[in-house]
């Protein structure tokens, strides 16, 4: 049931000595859920995504992608298993969105059809010839999506988003999480940073909670999303909306009690 | 339903990049550009051999002849190199500002050649003297580029600003130490010395010399379009291509020997010489995109065009009695140009 493709032992990481960026995590990454990721900033989201990736590697402890040694995993092995978002890209040259989205396939046989399903997946095909660094902040979140699912297409076991919907607006950010839940609902495991405690609420089936480096909570959304675990770490006052008739809100999958939060400084 | 994981059996994975695939394929607008420098390459070189008269084909016409394509293919051989250099380095540094010149590469291979120079000046090298100034060419670009690389990394990645910034001050560095070898040389040699730093199309060379950088620049072409989708994956953050499955670090110093090599081929054939390793690049890839494998080959030929046309002009309108050096020719007419090009990006903040 419960099959981690990705397992963190004991992982620390930090740029200097005596400074950890991200201390003693620990942690499964169950296939087929969408894990968000929450917590203040510093708190060492992105990090903690980055060492998953295998761009920094553990000052101490150890990740494994699907049985393996993270490190010992081959670059194109990794790239069929794995795949990423990040908040924004660092294109300099003026690639065209059909460019960029084949990109995810640089290291896998080519895959015309993914290219096609996955363009029109992301609402691309008027953008196809546009150049990527001309586009909007929100359109160039939907290409790096579209080439991670172009990549993923396949073997793909993991992806990592790191805010993927920040820069969105509103129809966008649900067609987003939408094609993540089908992602996982394919047996990807989907993690994602985000910002957003509702967004997290509607759609997660896991939540980790980061403060300062730590994981200070992980597991069911049940368990994590409650104002008594939320409130001390992020330092606000916050209230889930009970006084609602409804009482909250529907997940995606359906399930009824999903919360809505409100959030105000404390007094 | 099951959108995301369709088919796809394991097939053998082939070597990254190394087949034009999908979207990387050439449009029909791309090889009509790629005939067109084409053309444009072939025309120059005509030119180059006819400008200046004919005489026959007798003695004096066959060694005229020879003279003139020797020159060409100096001149072919430095342009290409020099182009697809800039294109290399500007690829790795995610930075379409960045050429072998800026990044002191060709002062420091012109700076080795210098030291060679003023070392069998002094006498203490002689009888190793046959191999004395590629080799000095090749080893001061590379501990230039060497230097640079090394110390613009940053917790095991390269930080394209501070490399940047290292190139600049490498570069100074050794047009300082070139200074301070100019002024210790006699001035016979001091003459010579200073008109090769402009950057000058030298028959004194001699074929075997020019066969050798001709093979290496057209081996390190053929690599560098082999590397081409490596390089296009290799312009985004260091985190996404390696998400992509790309080595960055052995494609990095693949990359920086391949720049190395080249701009060590072109000083050692002419000198250092400006601008074509910015220009053309930027210029190319305004015809033709960003994606490196086509670039490379489009800016090959237009650095080859670049040289050879502003030696076609320097002998027709008679500059400095046609035998102006190429490289001054080339900063005044690629600095305004550079200028030009630029203009979107002037005044346009540091958003670009």
């Amino acid at each position: 049931m419960n099959d981690a493709v990705m397992r963190l032992d004991e992982v620390s990481f930090g740029y200097h000595p005596g400074e950890p960026v991200v201390e003693r995590i620990t942690a499964d990454v169950p296939s087929g859920q969408l894990t968000a990721v929450i917590g203040p900033n510093a708190a060492g989201k992105t990090t903690l995504l980055k060492l998953m990736l295998g761009t920094l590697s553990p000052t101490r402890g150890a990740i494994s992608l699907n049985g393996k040694k993270l490190r010992s995993v081959a670059a194109g092995d990794r790239a069929a298993m794995m795949s990423y978002v990040p908040q924004r890209s660092s294109a300099n040259f003026a690639f065209t969105v059909e460019h960029v989205v084949a990109m995810g396939r640089f290291a896998l046989p080519w895959h015309g059809q993914a290219m096609t399903d996955v363009m029109a997946a992301c609402d691309l095909e008027k953008l196809r010839r546009k150049p990527f660094i001309e586009l909007s902040a929100g359109q160039q979140q939907r290409v790096l999506l579209a080439r991670a699912m172009c990549q993923a297409t396949g073997d793909g076991r993991v992806m990592l988003l790191d805010e993927p919907t920040s820069a969105m607006d509103l129809r966008h950010v649900h067609q987003t999480m939408d094609r993540l839940m089908r992602l996982r609902d394919a047996g990807l495991a989907v993690v994602v940073v985000m910002h957003d405690l509702n967004l997290a609420a509607r759609y997660a089936d896991a939540v980790w909670l980061m403060q300062e480096g730590r994981l200070v909570a992980a597991g069911s959304w049940r368990d994590v999303l409650k104002p008594a675990v939320l409130e001390p770490v992020y330092g606000v006052k916050i209230e889930e909306m009970q006084g609602r008739r409804d009482g909250g809100t529907e997940g995606r999958s359906g399930e009824p009690g999903r919360p809505v939060f409100d959030a105000r400084l404390a007094e | 339903m099951d959108e995301t994981r369709t088919d796809v059996s394991p097939s053998p994975r082939p070597i990254p990049g190394a087949s034009l695939k999908g979207e990387g394929a050439a449009t029909r607008r791309d090889r009509v550009v790629l005939i067109a420098l084409g053309a444009l390459v072939l025309v120059v070189s005509v030119s180059r051999l006819w400008v200046g008269g004919w005489f026959g084909f007798g003695e004096l016409g066959r060694s005229v002849l020879e003279l003139r394509a020797l020159e060409l293919g100096m001149g072919l051989t430095v342009g290409a190199s020099l182009a697809v250099g800039g294109t290399l380095l500007q690829a790795l540094l995610r930075n379409p500002l960045a050429s072998p010149y800026l990044l002191g590469v060709s002062s420091g291979a012109a700076l080795g050649m210098m030291f060679n120079q003023w070392l069998l000046y002094i006498g203490a090298v002689g009888s190793i003297y046959i191999m004395g100034n590629q080799v000095a060419a090749v080893i001061g670009a590379m501990t230039s580029l060497g230097i640079v690389y090394v110390l613009s990394q940053k917790r095991g990645t390269i930080d394209p600003l501070g490399l940047l910034l290292v190139g600049v001050i490498v570069n100074a560095v050794n047009g300082a130490a070139i200074m301070f070898i100019n002024y210790l040389s006699p001035r016979g040699l001091r003459g010579d010395m200073a008109l090769w730093m402009m950057g000058y199309l030298d028959a004194n060379t001699g074929w075997w010399t020019l066969v050798l950088v001709m093979l290496l620049t057209l081996t390190a072409i053929c690599a560098a379009v082999w590397l081409g989708g490596a390089m296009d994956v290799a312009t985004f953050s260091d985190a996404e291509a390696h998400s992509m499955g790309l080595n960055l670090h052995r494609l990095r110093l693949g990359v920086f020997s391949l720049a190395g090599l080249l701009t060590a081929g072109s000083v050692l054939l002419a000198g250092p010489i400006g601008f074509i390793g910015l220009i053309c690049p930027h210029l190319v890839r305004m015809l033709l995109g960003p994606r490196h494998r086509l670039l490379v080959i489009g800016s090959a030929m237009a650095g080859a065009a670049l040289i050879v046309g502003a030696e076609v002009i320097i002998k027709l309108a008679d500059i400095g009695q046609g035998k102006m050096p190429v490289g001054a020719i080339m900063a005044i007419i690629g600095g305004p140009l550079f200028l030009w090009m630029l203009r979107p990006q002037l005044g346009r903040g540091g958003d670009a």
